[in-house]
């Protein structure tokens, strides 16, 4: 087990534009640690960076506290679990795990122990005699684990583990990698684009967008505080709704803005010293408007309901406002229709206010 | 799908079904495929079904088509006791085998290097290795002929040199090469000459091949095997390799079938026939192939129904390794 260090990390290919700028990270021993961010951000190419499958143009990385430069992958300690799972198709289940260890010289009789062993914590313990391609995905996703776990790393790497595979499936495999986490407690670095897993299986979120980190911090320290529109946009979902909208008044109670057209504004807590008529986007999530009756709050219209079952997802028209405005509510506080009008409310103390430059003014 | 189709065609389609009756819709797909059927039977068929026919009978074309003589085995037997076609048959064999083996130990490492090594100027050099493929037989027959000449030969001139290379007056590279010309027409020379020329002429072929079946190979393979420790060599033999292996039944056919049937660069290296009908593979035939004696039967000594034999004799050989073959990559995988 080890911790992880990023220091300045840049990676720039041959007559391309910078791919990971500057980057500074630091992993704790046993940390679970997601990165998320939008496709073609680098994360692929930072968790290879790590995986020392990719060079670093500028830049350390330091494994415990082992510099890395010109160290080739089998001598990082670190195991990396690929999207593909890139599982040797020739080679059986039980050959695909002890292949490292076989590489390393081991006697056969101790590889097969340590591959028993690694199958019993997978319960893929009847399936070493076949081959990647008589396994469904969600076996071939054990496989690809366990010949990582066998390795006894002292980091891991996962990237995008899950995307292949089906909801019900993916579900199972998050809560079998949270388990296997506390279970070994070794480092992990975990690439997603999936809400759900960065929010229950991180112990800390980096959000990583073109090639720099935005924030980094617990999930929820992400989803109730973001530091700017761009976090704030990234997590949760469906996302939080950006309403452009002016400063009316500030005072020691927060800022006063307008929403679109409506004749009742809104009181947002924010430090005073906001100007008048200063253009702010006042950001809130979905899940934090409530629908009341159209003589109460903001005039609204429905115009497309999605039944979720237990909640339902409400798209409404706001006069003034070019966008839709999201909509969470209990399936069960369901008293409007598609076409009908309602008030909207929203709870003010979690609303956040965003200057132009994205800046969550909300934080103090 | 077709029956919307077809109703709503049917207004259109009617006039010109009454002109021309016989090309309706059941009968065109087969009206379009049949120049293929008729070719092959008039050039496949016929020739296959024929020379079955013509290796029971003796015939002498000269004779037309009434001198055939029906001998029942007569031509099986007399071939399979024959001393040429057993030393012909030997020659193809040794050919194919120092020729073939080769071919797929030198093109499987030189693909594996093109593909890890070589990125802007692969195509082009693949390209240079694949030409003598697409090269005219003749006109590599005959530079090569040039190259082996006894007195003029580039090949004879560069061994001899080295051979009488001398340092305070010995020759310390005399007891390697040779000191004197070589005549590379001496019996004793005639296969490896061949096989040399063969192992030339299709190692790049079988290098595109093997190149191909790399390209398929996920690169994340290498990298996973990479982080598990392998080293290049060992992704070679523990990645690489195993996965070639389809490639290489293929091509390994190929080359059982193309070698066994060997007759272009032999023929013509061993300056082809003679006007006195007297050279076909060279001195002492130590060049004659099965297909060449085959050759001879018919066109020489014109002894079609004996030729007819050996060129199925030769067929059930190709199809009995070919089988082989298949069953030594199927027993392990
Ligand atoms: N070999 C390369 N040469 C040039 N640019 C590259 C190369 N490999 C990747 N890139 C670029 O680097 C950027 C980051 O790629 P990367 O694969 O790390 O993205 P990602 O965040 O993992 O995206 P995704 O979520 O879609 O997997 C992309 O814009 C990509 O086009
Ligand atoms: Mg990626």
């Amino acid at each position: 087990m080890a911790s992880l260090q990023l220091l300045g990390v840049e990676k720039s290919y041959k007559g391309g534009a910078s791919i990971i700028k500057k980057l500074d990270l630091f992993v704790e021993d046993g940390e679970f640690v997601v990165l998320v961010g939008p496709s073609g951000c680098g994360k692929s190419t930072l968790l290879r960076m790590i995986a020392g499958l990719e060079e670093v143009t500028a830049g350390h990385i330091l494994i415990g506290d082992k510099r890395t430069e010109g160290l080739p992958p089998s001598e990082r300690g670190v195991a990396m679990v690929f999207q593909s799972y890139a599982l040797y198709p020739h080679m059986t289940v039980a050959e695909n795990m002890g292949f490292s260890l076989k590489m390393a010289g081991l006697p056969k009789p101790q590889v097969a122990q340590a591959v028993e062993r690694a199958a019993e914590v997978l319960q893929i313990t009847h399936l070493l005699q076949r081959k990647p391609k008589a396994l469904s995905g969600g076996q071939r996703q054990r496989v690809a684990i366990g010949r990582a776990i066998v390795r006894q790393p002292s980091i891991f790497l996962f990237d995008e583990p899950l995307s292949n595979l089906d909801a019900a499936l993916r579900a199972q495999m998050r809560l079998e990698l949270a388990k296997l986490h506390k279970q070994l407690g070794t480092t992990m670095v975990y690439v997603t684009h999936d809400q759900t897993e960065a929010m229950t299986l991180g112990d800390r979120i980096v959000v990583l967008n073109g090639g720099h980190i935005e924030q980094t911090g617990r999930p929820m320290e992400l989803y109730e505080r973001p530091g700017n529109q761009f976090v704030a946009g990234f997590i949760g979902s469906p996302k939080m709704n950006f309403l452009p909208c002016r400063v009316q008044a500030s005072s020691e109670r927060g800022a006063t803005v307008q929403i679109g057209s409506s004749p009742r504004p809104l009181q947002i807590p924010a430090p005073s010293g906001r100007v008048a008529g200063e253009p702010v986007c006042l950001g809130v999530r979905p899940e934090h408007v409530r629908l009341t009756t159209p003589d109460q709050g903001i005039p609204a219209r429905v115009d497309i309901i999605e039944e979720m079952g237990d909640v339902a997802v409400a798209y409404l028209h706001v006069a003034g406002l070019e966008r839709h405005l999201v909509v969470k509510t209990p399936s069960s506080a369901m008293g409007f229709y598609e076409g009908g009008q309602v008030g909207v409310a929203a709870e003010l103390e979690c609303c956040h206010l965003f200057n132009q430059q994205g800046v969550n003014l909300s934080l103090g | 799908m077709s029956a919307v189709m077809e109703r709503r065609e049917t207004p259109a389609a009617a006039p010109v079904k009454s002109r021309r009756r016989w090309l309706t819709r059941k009968t065109a797909p087969y009206v379009f495929i049949s120049p293929f059927f008729i070719l092959f039977a008039v050039f496949g068929l016929f020739p296959l079904l024929f020379t079955i026919y013509l290796s029971f009978h003796y015939w002498d074309p000269s004779t037309g088509l009434g001198g055939m003589k029906w001998v029942g085995f007569e031509n099986f037997t007399f071939v399979l006791t024959d001393d040429w076609f057993h030393k012909s048959l030997y020659n193809t064999f040794w050919i194919a085998l120092v020729s073939g083996v080769p071919q797929h130990l030198a093109a499987i490492p030189l693909a594996f290097f093109l593909h890890t090594r070589l990125s802007r100027w692969r195509n082009a050099v693949v390209g240079l290795y694949f030409l003598p493929f697409i090269t005219s037989t003749v006109a590599i027959s005959l530079v090569f002929t040039s190259l082996f000449s006894r007195d003029y030969g580039l090949i004879n001139v560069l061994l001899t040199q080295m051979g009488q290379w001398e340092v305070a007056g010995l020759r310390p590279l005399g007891w390697v090469f040779p000191t004197e010309n070589i005549d590379w027409n001496d019996p004793g020379y005639t296969k490896w000459v061949i096989s040399f020329v063969v192992w030339w002429r299709y190692v790049g072929w079988n290098t595109v091949l093997y190149l191909s079946a790399l390209q398929t190979i996920p690169k994340d393979l290498y990298e996973a095997a990479s982080i598990d420790g392998a080293s290049r060599r060992q992704q070679f033999w523990h990645i690489t390799v195993p996965l070639l292996r389809p490639m290489m039944f293929l091509a390994i056919t190929l080359s059982i079938i193309g070698n066994l049937q060997l007759f272009e660069e032999p023929f013509i290296l061993t300056g082809g026939l003679g006007p006195g009908g007297t050279s076909i593979g060279g001195p002492d035939q130590a060049g004659k192939t099965a297909a060449m004696h085959m050759y001879a039967t018919a066109y020489i000594e014109s002894d079609f129904g004996t030729a007819s034999a050996v060129a199925w004799l030769l067929f059930l050989i190709i199809a009995m390794m070919t089988w082989a073959n298949n069953k030594a990559f199927k027993e392990k995988s």
